[in-house]
């Protein structure tokens, strides 16, 4: 995976990406579909727990970049800000229409193992309990897989900050899994040493 | 105070372990407690990355396809959008054109009595709509006026101009009837019909004062009978004979009567 500009070179580029994702370039357009479709599509399965969800918002999030690139304008701020800035608006809303339809209401998993649908919506659940940063930053960083540099960027916030919301974020979810009694069927591999924050991908 | 602190502290040392883990340092000088704490955050960590690698989107080709196509459909568009502008130009101008129209259409209702009636002004615009090759199907004001406002109207330059002829309007005036070439008596009162079809009652006129009525007032001084009655006063019988009547006017008349009345009595 690409990561988001941190030098001056990197900001040209992005740059040049958003002149040609405006003049409406097909290869950027496909470019950038590429390097965030997945990581946007994961952000928004841990958020909703939902596969369903999970495409429609993937889909929207790029429809609507698309509709709305006349007015963007590159000003510094890489492109995956503007991208995640959609995401969370389009999953909000899907969870707060989820929320009024039918509160409390049973969702089958689509798509996906049964157990993974399970514990998908286990970690949904838990995932909301938490403050809405510390979510946010949980969800960037392990379901769509982005650095902490990445994850400040996107959220406007300094690497320290973001990562002290991933350390408290962690301790905060670990325990509630705990202490509801779930299970988290995928085992850590005893054998191989505890990975570092940057590491995890 | 010292609570909160505390709390800071042992969340900034949580953050410390994590980064020291992640450097790959040993962490066996620490409290257990923390040692612990963060092995089972870096554990839990280790498993949710490897739970949410393996979820991902079942086909993602056929959204990436979809998602391309409806680029290059909003590029065709906004290429259409381009081209749009010259149109609008077009579109501008001739609604500019439009407006002079009715300026013109204004500006020639204003002139009526100036520039021969409203029908010129009806002209006037229905020749620049003409000329744009704007439909004109409507009979406006302007339009009616051209029909019944008279010889003018009909007959100016402008209205005989006119590309398209005015259907349905008359141009000339079927109750006109031209002044009579014939003669009357004198006291007689015929009927006339003005040019704009107006029936009058004129008084019969010799052809030779047809109408002017100047003789009312300003009679010929050298023809005028009554000088010659003047003189030839108390001879009224013979006088009247003698008098020669070279413009039989109403003037004439009254002197003439006038004269007879004094030779009377």
């Amino acid at each position: 995976m690409e990561r988001a500009p941190r030098h001056e070179d990197d900001a040209a580029a992005e740059g040049a990406l958003a002149a040609r994702l405006r003049a409406l370039d097909q290869a950027a357009w496909a470019a950038l579909y590429d390097r965030h479709h997945a990581q946007l599509w994961r952000y928004s399965y841990g958020r909703t727990g939902s596969r369903d969800a999970a495409d429609d918002v993937a889909a929207q999030v790029f429809a609507e970049a698309l509709s709305s690139i006349d007015r963007y304008r590159y000003k510094g701020r890489p492109i995956l800000a503007w991208l995640y800035a959609i995401a969370r608006n389009l999953t909000s809303k899907h969870l707060r229409r989820t929320q009024r339809d039918a509160p409390g209401e049973y969702v089958e998993p689509s798509g996906g193992s049964l157990e993974e649908g399970l514990d998908s919506m286990v970690l949904a659940d838990a995932l909301e309990r938490l403050t809405a940063e510390q979510r946010e930053v949980v969800v960037l960083r392990f379901y769509a897989g982005y650095s902490t540099g990445e994850i400040a960027a996107a959220m406007g916030k300094r690497e320290a900050a973001v990562y002290s919301l991933e350390v408290r974020a962690i301790g905060a979810l670990r325990r509630q899994l705990e202490q509801s009694g779930g299970t988290f069927p995928v085992e850590a591999d005893k054998n191989s040493p505890l990975p570092g924050i940057d590491k995890v991908r | 105070m010292k609570k909160l602190f505390g709390r800071n502290g042992r969340q900034a040392q949580l953050e410390e372990l994590h980064r020291a883990a992640e450097r790959g340092g040993d962490l066996r000088d620490v409290d257990p407690e923390l040692q612990q704490e963060v092995a089972a955050d870096r554990q839990f960590m280790q498993q949710l990355g490897r739970f949410a690698s393996e979820s991902a989107p079942a086909d993602p080709s056929v959204g990436r396809a979809t998602f391309l196509l409806a680029v290059a459909r909003q590029r065709s568009k906004s290429q259409e959008e381009e081209r749009r502008p010259m149109i609008g130009q077009l579109l501008r101008g001739r609604g500019l054109a439009l407006l002079a129209a009715a300026g013109i259409f204004a500006g020639g209702a204003v002139t009526v009595g100036a520039s021969g009636g409203v029908g010129n002004a009806a002209g006037n615009a229905n020749d620049v709509l003409s000329t744009l090759g704007v439909p004109h199907t409507g009979h406006g004001h302007g339009n009616g006026n051209a029909g019944s406002g008279g010889p003018q109207a009909s007959g100016t330059p402008a209205a005989e101009g006119t590309r398209r002829a005015v259907e349905g309007i008359p141009t000339e005036n079927p109750q006109h009837q031209p002044a009579a070439a014939g003669t009357c008596d004198k006291g007689e009162t015929i009927v006339k019909t003005t040019p704009s079809g107006v029936a009058v009652n004129v008084p019969c006129q010799t052809a030779e004062d047809h109408g002017q009525g100047k003789g009312d007032k300003t009679p010929d001084a050298s023809a005028t009978p009554e000088a010659k009655a003047t003189e030839s006063h108390g001879q009224s019988s013979g006088g009247a004979d003698h008098t020669p009547v070279p413009h039989p006017t109403q003037a004439n008349q009254h002197a003439n009567e006038g004269a007879g009345n004094s030779s009377g009595r």
